[in-house]
């Protein structure tokens, strides 16, 4: 770890130190000797500060602790570890912001104590207006300790890439066409109703309540029990996100318009999957088999969270054989793809909205 | 212990520190300090934070506004500003612990406790302050801490988010009722930071630069009421005098010429000459002794004496001791000496930037101290001059204004008086046989008695003489001198200081009040005035100087003699002096290392402070990596260690035989994967590993030959893998079922890793 310092005298700083001169002026002119001592006093506390605020800030480590998903436009929870590495000597008043490219959060976590050998955690609440990854730089750990005339700062580099996914809104697919007679199958796909299907690890993602505790005990780690599902209904989402714009103005635009796009796939292929159906999706430059569940789920958000726009002229993702095809449109319209060409009553809300919405949780 | 209540018990350490700082001043008027005292401890029982009423409110505003009014009136009555600010300042104290709602009423309190302190600095120059202040540095240290993190816990921080809800403050009572946060360690260790202040303080104090002299505060001590120093010497006023043990001065001396004891040291401060109706006075035409000025010595000859009128004054303190004395404001402005003065240092001053020594009638010394006391440094005769000298010395003619101010003025003395010294002195020419014969009479059927007689109308000295033949010092020396000017001799009555106790810790002379004494001084023609002394021994009993209370009294007074010295009086001489000190023993210190082939030593010293240090950094280092080698307790070792290579030289047995692990692959579903290759394979395989998890994550730890039959299973395994694989390799068709396999990594991306 890489550390630089900094050291700033605060507000009451300055208020101590003007009254250091001032007694220091009043002992000169008078000749007070007991003068003298006060400002003596003041001095060696000046330097106690200086020495304790040292004590305080050395021998830490820190660790960030990134939730298991975190959605565009969402706040999340971003989990902060300190551990006092010193073996005797407590660390107080830490005050610990992240550095996010270059900047530093307006989020400071505070640690009143860290006794010595013993690790706190606390958790800052942050948002991303955009998908896509982000990377924290390392931290700005501050301590005013222990008189606040001197706020001492040093800059910890501890670099962590968090993949931000795109933001989901819950959207009202009962509209959604009744699954055909004709193509509904009993597939012996995974569920959460049937029989067993199979163990595997836990994924970020992952319902809880299907852990197999036993084997989990077992084998040292979370081990995920799978079922079979009783029927699905297969949907394939093909999203075009190709730029195509003439001016800047338009580019902005256009660009807009894509994110919304991919805003309402992801939303659709969370909704979708949530009801049980098999979800698969096709971009124009990658594309995911279908598949249920959850950690499908994730599957689905990495690969659009990491989707790039396009300007260049790729062929719009092809039609499947899934049952049910779904064409999401840069500005989010969503469309049955076949030859009627169905526009479904499915949208986004609004941005004043989507802040609402933004709190809530979604499930 | 709470949080709180630690907190709440600083700040009131710190305030009744800066209290006392304050009081022990002695300026503050007693009834108002035991108001504020009674106020300040009914105040601990008022809860923080209470939410009082409009009624309150009102209350506590019109009594300030009394307050103001009240210290105003004061200041106009009495004209004292500091004193009637202070008065304030306590009010606004009491006011602000009856009313701790936020805090920020803590903050304010800690600025009114350093006025307080600020205050005492001006309003109290004893020890006390000096207890008191260090007091201080270890309260504010602990309070301004906690003050600080409790405004972090109030004001800042400790929100408590959670995923699902919106965030929350931390309640600050729990927090604040939490014993984790502060304990005994906590406050011992601030405690040795908050000393670390006071020596820095110390340090500070000491070395920074100085301008000027110093000028103290008339309201730092107050002055003494001695009597027996004023004009006129009315005999009979102070007979309980003795019993004063408020100490006077102190005298540091550094070496006492043969024969002299320090009981017997005279020091002489008032001189009187003339008497009238039971009162001596001071003439103002008293004839003074010649000033001779040598660099910053300022020297006193008496120059109409043969003797002296020969003497070479280029070496002005021949013979002389010398003599550094503390003298405490007395309310006079004489200063007193041990033995007859020969010279006063005119720089060696402290305490008063304009000291003004000057040299007035009779000889007396005195300078600007009254009201200060202060510092300063005489050279004295000590040494009486022997009887034989004395009898020897010529009886030449007495100078004029010696007999016109010594010998003339008797027109009050009583007839019997002047009978009896005539009497005395039939028949003797010699100076030293009339004093002789002085002394013997009052030897004879008089007696030391502090008990003041009852004279009925009749002079003071007759009636000592013929009816009660018992006094105190001042009737033996006034009836000496009486007796030897009836004779003929020149004589005079002084007053001062005789002896004092050895203060052992302090290594000076103690003078007190108690002390205090008048003898007389003969004037011999050739020699000048001589010291003599009538009162008979058993009146000069000294004040105890043993037993517990006696050592102890010692011990304080040596602190507080280094307190005025070092501390109050303290100014660019004494640091100047410090500093030549200093330099001085460092150049002793290199002079003796030179001696000692110095050069080599000081690198060798050097060199191994060094190499000490270099071993400390190598050793905490090796600590350190030893420690982080035992925090990693799932790391092998040992048997385990062992076993665990084991597995690891089989997986690259595979790995050579053409199996590599997949990354995020567990041994076992790579043996899976093997059994899909080649078929019958994984039962055995899983046996094996089955065995070597339980001896590797087993509650025991392996044994030796547990080790060494699991190599030689794991051998086998691979070599039961080997000659498969081969057949496989020369089965094009089979092969490419593995080489198509998405499982089988090539060699050159097959990751490092061990079980």
């Amino acid at each position: 770890m890489k550390a630089r310092e900094l050291l700033r005298i605060t507000r009451e700083g300055w208020f101590f130190i003007a009254i250091c001169l001032a007694i220091g002026l009043a002992a000169i002119r008078s000749g007070n000797n007991l003068l003298f001592l006060i400002l003596g006093m003041m001095l060696g506390l000046m330097v106690a500060s200086g020495i304790l605020s040292e004590l305080s800030l050395r021998g830490l480590s820190f660790h960030r602790v990134p939730p298991p998903a975190i959605h565009a436009s969402r706040p999340f929870l971003m989990g902060i570890s300190v551990t006092n590495l010193k073996r005797r000597i407590a660390s107080f008043s830490i005050e610990v912001e992240d550095i996010h490219e270059d900047r530093v959060l307006d989020k400071r976590c505070y640690f009143l104590k860290i006794p010595p050998g013993r690790t706190q955690s606390t958790a800052y609440r942050h948002a991303f207006p955009r998908r896509g990854e982000q990377v924290f730089l390392g931290f700005k750990i501050s301590t005013k300790f222990p008189f606040a005339i001197l706020r001492k700062s040093r800059i910890v580099a501890l670099q962590t890439t968090v993949e931000v996914m795109p933001a989901v809104y819950p959207l009202p697919l009962t509209e959604l066409p009744a699954p055909s007679s004709t193509g509904e199958r009993q597939v012996p796909l995974r569920g959460r109703s049937g029989d067993l299907w199979g163990l595997r690890d836990y994924q970020a993602g992952d319902d809880l309540r299907d852990v197999h505790w036993k084997a989990s005990a077992h084998r040292g780690r979370l081990i995920l029990r799978e079922r079979q599902a009783e029927a699905a209904q297969e949907v394939m989402i093909l999203l075009c996100h190709r730029l195509v714009s003439s001016d800047e103005m338009s580019l902005l635009r256009a660009s807009e318009q894509i994110e919304r796009g991919i805003t309402m796939a992801a939303s659709l292929a969370c909704g979708l999957l949530a009801r049980g159906h098999s979800v698969g999706i096709r971009t124009m430059t990658e594309s995911l088999p279908t598949d249920r569940g959850p950690a499908h789920a994730t599957r689905i958000l990495k690969l659009l969270s990491r989707l790039s726009v396009t300007d260049q002229d790729l062929p719009p993702p092809a039609a499947s054989s899934a049952l049910l095809t779904l064409r999401v449109t840069p500005g989010g319209t969503v469309e049955i793809d076949g030859p009627q060409g169905a526009l479904l009553p499915l949208s986004l809300p609004t941005a004043s909205k989507m802040d609402d919405l933004s709190s809530r949780t979604w499930a | 212990m709470k949080f709180r209540t630690v907190h709440m018990l600083a700040s009131y350490l710190m305030v009744a520190t800066a209290l006392g700082a304050l009081a022990f001043g002695g300026n503050l008027d007693g009834p108002v300090l035991i108001i504020v005292v009674l106020a300040v401890a009914l105040s601990l029982f008022i809860p923080e934070y209470r939410q009082q009423g409009a009624i309150w409110h009102s209350t506590w505003t019109v009594a300030t506004v009394a307050a103001l009014g009240l210290c105003v009136l004061q200041f106009i009555l009495r004209d004292e500003l500091v004193v009637s600010t202070v008065s304030f300042l306590l009010f606004l104290l009491v006011n602000k612990l009856f009313n701790r709602r936020t805090v920020r009423d803590y903050l304010q309190l800690y600025v009114l406790t350093f006025m307080m302190v600020v205050a005492g600095s001006v309003l109290n120059v004893g020890i006390s302050y000096a207890v008191f202040f260090v007091l201080y540095t270890i309260s504010i240290t602990w309070a301004l801490i906690m003050f600080h993190l409790r405004r972090e816990m109030e004001e800042n921080y400790l929100i408590k988010h959670s995923t699902d809800q919106r965030s929350e403050r931390v309640a600050v009572d729990r927090i604040l009722n939490s014993r984790r946060i502060v304990g005994g360690w906590f406050l011992l260790g601030t405690s040795v930071v908050s000393l670390a202040v006071f020596f820095l303080a110390a340090g500070v104090f000491l070395f920074f630069p100085r301008i000027g002299t110093r000028a103290s505060s008339p309201l730092g001590r107050n002055p003494q009421m001695l009597t027996g120093f004023s004009d006129r010497l009315a005999l009979g006023g102070h007979g309980r005098l003795r019993d004063n043990p408020e100490v006077v001065m102190r005298v540091i001396l550094k070496e006492l010429p043969p024969g002299v004891r320090l009981s017997s040291i005279h020091f002489r401060g008032a001189v009187f000459d003339r008497y009238s109706k039971g009162r001596w006075h001071r003439s103002p035409d008293a004839p003074k002794p010649r000033l001779i000025r040598r660099g910053r010595l300022l020297g006193m000859s008496w120059a109409n004496l043969p003797d002296e009128a020969r003497r070479d004054h280029s070496n002005l303190l021949d013979g002389a001791t010398r003599q550094e004395v503390l003298q405490e404001p007395l309310g006079t402005d004489l200063i007193f000496t041990a033995g007859q003065p020969i010279a006063i240092d005119l720089q060696e001053k402290s305490g008063s930037a304009r000291p003004g020594f000057r040299v007035t009638a009779g000889g007396e010394l005195r300078a600007n101290l009254a009201e200060r006391g202060g510092r300063y440094v005489l050279y004295t005769s000590l040494l009486r001059p022997t009887r034989a000298k004395l009898s020897a010395a010529p009886q030449g003619p007495i100078p004029g204004s010696i007999a016109a101010t010594y010998l003339t003025p008797n027109d009050d003395m009583p007839s019997t008086v002047r009978a009896l010294g005539e009497r005395i002195a039939a028949g003797r020419r010699n100076t030293l046989d009339r004093v002789d014969a002085v002394l013997s009479h009052l030897g004879q059927g008089f007696r030391y008695s502090r008990t003041l007689p009852r004279t009925g109308g009749r002079d003071q000295i007759a009636h000592f003489l013929f009816e009660g033949k018992s006094g105190h010092c001042e009737y033996f020396a006034s009836a000496m001198v009486l007796l030897l000017r009836a004779g003929k001799v020149p004589a005079r009555v002084v007053t001062g200081f005789l002896g004092g106790a050895w203060n052992r810790y302090g290594e000076y002379m103690v003078v007190r009040q108690g002390d205090a004494h008048a003898w007389v001084e003969v004037w011999f023609p050739s020699l000048g005035w001589v010291t003599f002394d009538p009162t008979p021994p058993s009146g000069l009993e000294p004040l105890p100087s043993e037993g517990f209370v006696a050592r102890l009294q010692m011990l304080l007074d040596s602190l507080r003699m280094r307190w005025q010295r070092w501390v109050i009086d303290y100014d660019m001489h004494e640091q100047a002096s410090l500093i030549d000190g200093l330099r001085l023993r460092l150049r002793r210190l290199r002079s003796r290392l030179d001696g000692v082939g110095g050069t080599w030593l000081l690198w060798t010293i050097l060199g191994a402070l060094v190499g000490f240090g270099i071993l400390v950094f190598l050793g905490r280092r090796g600590l350190r990596r030893k420690g982080a080698l035992r925090q990693e307790d799932s790391a092998p070792r040992g048997p385990a260690l062992r076993l665990a290579k084991v597995l690891l030289r089989w997986l690259q047995g595979l790995q050579l035989l053409g199996f590599h692990r997949a990354p995020g692959e567990t041994v076992l579903e790579l043996a899976t994967r093997l059994d899909s290759a080649l078929p019958g394979l994984a039962p055995r395989a899983h046996e094996v590993l089955g065995r070597y998890y339980m001896l590797r994550y087993g509650k025991e730890s392996p044994s030796r030959d547990e080790v060494i039959n699991m190599e030689s299973d794991m051998k086998a395994l691979l070599e039961a893998v080997g000659p498969r694989r081969q057949e496989l390799a020369l089965s094009p068709g089979d092969s490419a079922g593995l080489s198509g396999s998405k499982q089988l990594i090539p060699p050159s991306k097959a990751p490092k890793g061990g079980p």
